[in-house]
């Protein structure tokens, strides 16, 4: 077991995903993690970008109403486990700085980054190969 | 707000007021067409905390809440996104 005590880390829509969705194949590890942050084995970090892409899952894809998808969207956004962060010009700068070095990410993904190394966050934790690749963050942990 | 209570529901109690405001309840109850009684089941309610209608929900709750099988039940940033590109670029 990954040792994440007490390191910011944020937790990619892929595990949200995961989490709330019993049919994914990687359900069972999101819970584990999940049960973690409810001990408070580590300091979870959302992106605005992941509670956006999360709730047009659920309407694009999972095809719950808008209603309900803000309703369970808003138990992470409002869960004081949770910070949540946000882009600022700063963000920006990163970003662009991160596609002019040609990072092999998808453009959305460099923004997430951007996003998180602006915040201080020291672990990202996703489902997503491709960010193991990525130096300009401490730690990428696939589950 | 009116709450009505079922004979069984209630008990009888006595209770002392002062003189002044009895008469001032007795007044508005003439006026209002309602029993002191129910003025003083009024007030208390008013004065007692209220029940939460709202249920909180916790993370708990949103646990596997969802059963969506294949691709659609999945999240990937890059398919995700260049979809929606190709659409508006598209349109």
């Amino acid at each position: 077991m990954t040792n994440l005590s007490k390191k910011r880390c944020l937790i990619d829509t892929n595990i949200l995903v995961a989490y709330i969705n019993q049919s994914h194949p990687l359900h069972l590890k999101a819970k584990k993690l999940f049960q973690r942050i409810l001990k408070k084995e580590l300091k979870p970090v959302l992106s605005s970008q992941n509670l956006l892409e999360l709730t047009a899952v659920l309407v694009e894809a999972f095809k719950i109403s808008k209603q309900q998808a803000v309703k369970d969207v808003e138990l992470f956004a409002n869960d004081p486990l949770f910070e949540i962060i946000y882009p600022n010009h700063n963000v920006l700068n990163n970003f662009f700085s991160l596609m002019e070095k040609g990072i092999s990410l998808h453009t959305v993904d460099a923004f997430l980054l951007a996003t998180a190394m602006e915040n201080r966050v020291e672990i990202i934790i996703t489902n997503d190969k491709k960010w193991k690749k990525i130096k300009e963050i401490t730690k990428v942990l696939l589950i | 707000m009116v709450i009505w209570y079922h004979m069984s529901q209630l008990i009888r109690t006595t209770i002392t007021l002062p003189v002044d405001l009895y008469e001032k309840l007795r007044a508005v109850s003439f006026y209002q067409r309602k029993p002191i009684s129910q003025l003083i089941r009024e007030g208390a309610e008013k004065i007692l905390p209220q029940k939460s209608k709202k249920v909180s929900m916790t993370l708990k709750d949103i646990e596997g809440k969802y059963r969506i099988t294949g691709k659609k039940g999945e999240f990937n940033r890059s398919q995700f996104y260049d979809k929606l590109i190709k659409k508006k670029v598209s349109d």
